[in-house]
């Protein structure tokens, strides 16, 4: 016993899952276990196994091979035991077949022996007897088998076709040899006969298994008969209990209608009452049809198959594992899968709605209107904001608290910039200063922790003549301009004007650099221009006339050659700036003038904040807005700045207060797990498809107005319908060519100077 | 002692009869759980054990009267019992006597959204039961109810009552979604296609009608069959039908032009049903056929397998077990499975339907289900036009072009027209061309508004010449169209 130490596998009849034992000459160990590919390829295992007062030897060799002939040969069992009464073995090759064995043997030459040890003796014995009573030989070589000197050497396997005929591979393992010793020879006629199909049930779905074989008490003699699964719960009285071999194909068909039949088996019976069968089958055995087109011929058994599954393949081996998940993607699973993908677009629109809280909170602290706000570029959470008092004020988004202040202004600041490095902040105001501030540094410490406000000292402070309404800071460089009287550009170190540009008596509103060409600006000024700037150049390079006044404009980050004005008419204006002779987009829904505008750093939508109380989101090239926000306590909103991680809008407006918004309304903030995240687009993508029906369309379109706007709206339609008609009657009632309409795109602008 | 003795007395004076038999029986009772005589007390002479003996064989007593008496009124269940009556003996009494007594007719088992409840059309109402038998609902709008089917993505639970109202029931919220009479009488073949949901209903005329919720019409009247529909079965992609009729055939039917591809004859099914995989099974007698569909397309439906039950079963119902090759057999004696290789969907989806699925999944699937349920407007023939678009009302006109050619085909039909010989002074050169003359003119008469808007084009254009050759200051009074 102290031999065998290595671990090997069997089974009972109908227990689906083979044992696992690893016996050392200390302890048996019992495990349910399935085999994985790395436990299971000893080269050569031995099992010695305890079972029911007798022993199973098996000897193991497998060698991941496709051919079958070599699977016959080297992945084959051998036994030596009393009375062993099954064994199922199951395993994965690397190639992931399954291959499943039966074995039964009941072994001659150890029956009358109560151990092992002396099999020389009890198989001379048997072959003694077996000689007698049928005059046949034996399909192994006994020779070799006897005298062999230790019960180690006496493995044998027959691994027998069906055929009479055929050839059968015994496997001899001869120690002393070294190695195996593979013994294949024609089966002659008398020598090795298939008597019996024995049938083993695989796992049903719902675990029904096979655990009772009847085996006829005729199975010893040498009559042809059937071992069957014992179904005695079910009525079926056409069991063939004996048959004879004309009717294979017919029992075949009554063993499947028994339960479920996945191994069909050969087996070999010889009078010496010892009954030996490895029984093999295959899930690719398809794929192997030439290679075992003798076994097919032979029996029908190889074409049946029927749906069988492991528990194991298709759940988790452990409890910390995720649940394991099988696709089928066949139409014919999934019906009316149309209605249901337009349903779960319906319940993502509503669960849309109501997840849309797009509000986050408020930051208060200033004394007065919010009249401009800058980002800071080095600090995601840092923002700068300015009021009507002359406070300045940095803050901190996620705490929203003020982190530091920079008191010095009289009066309104109406600019407020930081430079590209964001090293160095630049306000103005109506108090005629420029002042130049360093920006705190954050650090980890106190970008969180500081309960105390520190307060600033500008670094410089540059006086002009007039009040100054706009600043803005070029993307690299050290100069900045300010707007107001005059178009005035500065260096950070000068306390005069590097450059100046006048154009007529009005003063200039709005000042902003091109993000990609570092000397190009564009400014709106109070007599209805839009201008853009070379400031290598003397003058504007183009104008555009407008019919109303801009109040601010922003280049696209993403597209530089292109910025929007927000107008006072209450549209916002797409340009491309080569070709200014009409707006490539006209963005209309606000009811009163536009304030301020800024946009994503993806370049795709823009924010902005208007007179009529509220904050919208544009797509970049859509005519109307894709989000409204309003609260009940917000005022006139002066300025709105679009999160650098385009995450966040915040808006500043008359109330004293600056407000955070999500950037989409519904957006799940926090850490997303891939799981939710793939929800979350499957839903965004399911929305997509059937935006275009009414239903749908209705609640992703649908917005709750304030009354003051709700109705300036209905007003404004009305209008606009009005005038609309009259037009159209105007033209059909003149002659044609007289009245033209022009379109929405150049009805506001008046002319465009090169 | 004494005094309680005589208390004891006392009551027994006062007691009346009813109780004092009570009492007989307590008492006979009571021996079982005094478990034995009690000590002897005489004849301990140690006083002191011998009261504390005395006192605690009265409480055995008490506690043993308890018991008693627990047994007599407080057990809650009573053991079982044959009774027979006169000359009957009870070893004559079979096994399907006693079914006999239990037995309540059931029509038609459906199982809802998951194995957790079930409902059953028993002899007067339907019922939804839990997976443990408990009763949760009587259904007793519907009356008696012949067949009960549940559509899964609709939560409704259809079902035909015995005088041929066909019920839609919404089993989340309880409501009758719709009631149809269907006015052709009672019948017990009904079955959804699982493509659409549309309940099918075969009727005794040899009509197979097909439903929906909202429409109290049937969409679909199909003629199958000259004499009563027995069985309708949808092969699972919802464009074959197989019905049988009792003159012995079955026929495979194609839904997408409502065709007939196939009869098989020679054998009047009594149920049939579609695999996973498209194998049909059919029950007759006591054999069960399965055909197999060689050609693909549900025109070739041959034989495949055939188990034969023992003679004098009767199959009633046959049904393929989904994602295994086992088809469940439902006959007189109860119910059988054999095995028929090929005929279930060997991958399941564990979205759609997972056979390992853990509780935990269940629920989370039920959630999900509920929240996909889909209206019972969304019950159509094809399913698939819904978020299409809806085809244009309006005919399309032909264009001029091809007014034209037509027109020009039309007239060089009737100008070849070979005349017949006439007899003399009916053959007449003249008469014979001014008769081809008028062949034509009726042939172009058939094309009139194409004549029409060339003139209205040619007056058009006329009309802007004019205005093109006016002087610019008169050109505003040139007509306009």
């Amino acid at each position: 016993m102290q031999t065998y130490t290595k671990v090997f596998l069997c089974g009972t009849w109908g227990q689906y899952y083979p044992v696992t034992f690893c016996i050392s000459s200390t302890y048996f160990r019992f495990k349910r276990h399935v085999f994985s590919s790395q436990c299971l390829f000893p080269s050569r295992g031995e099992i010695v196994s305890s079972w029911t007062n007798s022993l199973v030897v098996i000897y193991w060799f497998i060698a991941p091979v496709w051919d079958l002939d070599q699977i016959f040969d080297e992945s084959s069992f051998s036994l030596i035991g009393e009375s062993i009464t099954s064994l199922i073995v199951e395993y994965h090759l690397r190639t992931n077949r399954t291959w499943m064995f039966c074995v039964v043997g009941v072994f001659p030459w150890l029956v009358r022996h109560d151990s092992l040890l002396s099999p020389i003796s009890s198989s001379k014995e048997s072959l003694v007897l077996w000689n007698k009573r049928r005059n046949l030989k034996p399909p192994w070589l006994w020779g070799l088998i006897w005298t062999s000197y230790s019960f180690k050497n006496l493995i044998w396997t027959i691994v027998s076709s069906l055929r009479q005929g055929d050839w059968v591979t015994s496997l001899l393992d001869n120690r002393r040899k070294d190695g195996l010793v593979m013994r294949r020879h024609v089966v002659e006629d008398d020598e090795i006969a298939t008597k019996h199909v024995i049938s083993c049930s695989g796992s049903v779905w719902n675990g029904q298994r096979c655990n009772r074989w009847i085996v006829p008490p005729d199975l010893l003699s040498d009559e042809w008969c059937w071992i069957t699964m014992d179904d005695s719960q079910t009525q079926d009285h056409i069991r063939p209990r004996t048959t004879t071999i004309e009717n294979v194909s017919e029992s075949v068909y009554s063993a499947i209608e028994l339960g479920s039949i996945v191994l069909l088996f050969l087996y070999h019976h010889v009078q010496l009452k010892n009954v030996f069968v490895v029984c093999f089958y295959s899930a690719h055995l398809k794929q192997h049809k030439s290679k075992l087109h003798h076994l097919s011929k032979t029996s029908q058994s190889l074409g049946i198959k029927t749906i069988s599954r492991s528990v194991d393949e298709f759940t988790r081996e452990r409890s910390q594992d995720l649940q394991r998940v099988f696709h089928n993607f066949d139409p014919s699973l999934r019906p009316m899968e149309k209605a249901v993908e337009y349903q779960r677009a319906l319940t993502a629109a509503k669960l849309e709605k109501i997840f849309a809280r797009p509000f986050v909170g408020a930051m208060d602290g200033h004394r007065d209107g919010i009249s401009c706000m800058a980002k800071n570029p080095n600090y995601l959470k840092g923002i700068f904001s300015a009021s009507m008092d002359g406070d300045i004020r940095l803050w901190d988004i996620a705490t929203r608290r003020t982190v530091c202040q920079f008191p010095g202004h009289q009066g309104a600041v109406r600019g407020l910039t930081v430079s590209t490095d964001g090293n160095v902040l630049v306000s103005c105001g109506t108090d005629c200063n420029v002042r130049l501030w360093s920006v705190p540094r954050p650090s980890l410490e106190d970008s969180d922790l500081s309960s105390e406000k520190s307060t600033e000292v500008p670094s410089a402070v540059y006086t002009c003549k007039n009040a100054l309404l706009a600043v803005d800071h070029q993307f690299e460089g050290d100069l900045f301009a300010t707007a107001g009287a005059q178009l005035d550009i500065w260096n950070h170190n000068r306390s005069q004007p590097v450059q100046s540009f006048t154009s007529g008596s009005h003063s200039v509103i709005s000042v902003r650099f091109n993000p990609g060409e570092p000397d190009i600006l564009a400014t709106s000024s109070g007599d209805n221009h839009i201008s853009i700037y070379d400031i290598r150049m003397s003058s504007a390079a183009r104008k555009i006339l407008m019919r109303t006044k801009t109040n601010s404009i922003a280049w696209n980050p993403m597209e530089p050659m292109n910025f929007t004005a927000a107008n006072e008419d209450g549209n916002c204006y797409s340009f491309d700036g080569r070709k200014n002779e009409e707006a490539k987009c006209v963005h209309k829904d606000h009811v009163s003038a536009v304030m301020d505008i800024d946009f994503s750093p993806t370049g795709r939508e823009f924010v902005t904040g208007s007179y009529d109380r509220s904050v919208r989101i544009f797509p970049y090239n859509g005519g109307h807005s894709r989000e409204i926000y309003h609260t009940k306590r917000m005022q006139r909103v002066f300025c709105v700045k679009y999160s650098s991680d385009a995450t966040y809008v915040i808006s500043g407006s008359d109330d004293t207060n600056l407000r955070l918004w999500k950037a989409k309304a519904s957006e799940q903030l926090g850490v997303i797990l891939p799981r939710e995240q793939k929800k979350h687009e499957y839903n965004e993508a399911v929305k997509n498809r059937y935006k275009h029906l009414p239903e749908i369309k209705r609640i992703v379109r649908h917005r709750h107005l304030p009354k003051p706007i709700y109705k300036a709206k209905a007003e404004s339609r009305a209008m606009n319908d009005a005038k609309r008609r009259k037009d159209e009657r105007r033209k059909a009632h003149s002659a044609p060519g007289t009245v033209v309409t022009e379109s929405h795109r150049t009805r506001r602008i008046i002319k465009e100077v090169e | 002692m004494e005094v309680a003795l005589e208390d004891n007395n006392l009551m027994e004076k006062v007691l009346p009869p009813d109780e004092q038999e009570i009492d007989v029986e307590l008492e006979a009772k009571e021996k079982k759980y005094l478990r034995g005589e009690g000590a002897n007390l005489e004849s301990l002479k140690d006083k002191k054990l011998k009261t504390q003996l005395a006192s605690r064989e009265k409480l055995y007593g008490k506690s043993a009267k308890a018991a008693a008496k627990i047994e007599k009124w407080l057990l809650p269940a009573s053991a079982g019992y044959l009774e027979t009556e006169g000359l009957e003996k009870t070893w004559r009494i079979k096994q399907t006597d006693i079914a006999k007594e239990v037995r309540e007719t059931v029509r038609d088992v459906a199982f809802l959204h998951n194995d957790q409840f079930f409902a059953a059309a028993q002899k007067k109402y339907s019922y939804i039961y839990a997976r443990d038998g408990t009763e949760l609902h009587c259904l007793k709008e519907r009356g008696p109810v012949a067949r009960l089917r549940f559509l899964k993505n609709h939560f409704l639970l259809a079902s035909i009552n015995k005088i041929g109202q066909l019920h839609y029931q919404d089993v989340t919220y309880g409501d009758m979604v719709a009631s149809i009479r269907t006015g052709k009488g009672r019948t017990d073949v009904m079955e959804v296609n699982p493509y659409n949901g549309v309940v099918a209903l075969g009727h005794s005329g040899g009509t197979v009608t097909m439903w929906k919720p909202t429409s109290q019409a049937p969409l679909v009247q199909m003629q199958c069959h000259p004499g009563p529909v027995s069985a309708v079965a949808f092969h699972p992609n919802g464009h074959l039908m197989a019905t049988s009729g009792k003159e012995r055939k079955v026929k495979i039917w194609d839904l997408r032009k409502f065709e007939e591809v196939q009869t098989i004859h020679g054998f009047h099914a009594k149920t049939l049903s579609f695999s996973q995989k498209g194998l049909l099974a059919a029950g007759t007698g006591s054999f069960v056929q399965v055909l197999g569909d060689s050609s693909g397309g549900g025109g070739g439906y041959s034989r495949y397998m055939s188990h034969s039950m023992v003679k004098g079963y009767q199959v009633e119902k046959v049904m393929f077990r989904p994602y295994e090759d086992v088809l469940g057999i439902g006959h007189s004696m109860g119910w059988s499975s054999v095995l028929i290789p090929g005929s279930g969907e060997p991958n399941f989806d564990s979205w759609v339907a997972n056979p390992f699925e853990t509780s935990k999944q269940r629920r989370e699937k039920e959630v999900h289900l509920l929240l996909d349920k889909l209206p019972p407007e969304t019950i159509m023939l094809d399913p698939s036009k819904i978020g299409a678009m809806r085809p244009s009302r309006r005919k399309e006109r032909p264009t001029r072009g091809e007014i034209e050619v037509e027109k020009e085909v039309a007239i060089e039909a009737a100008k070849s027209v070979e005349m017949k010989k006439k007899t003399k002074g009916r053959n007449k050169p003249s008469k014979r061309t001014k008769k081809k003359k008028e062949l034509v003119e009726n042939a172009k008469k058939t094309f009139p508004e194409l004549e029409h808007s060339n003139i209205a084009g040619k007056k058009r254009r006329i009309g802007e010449d004019a205005a093109a050759e006016l002087p610019a200051s008169l050109k505003r009074f040139a007509r306009k169209n």
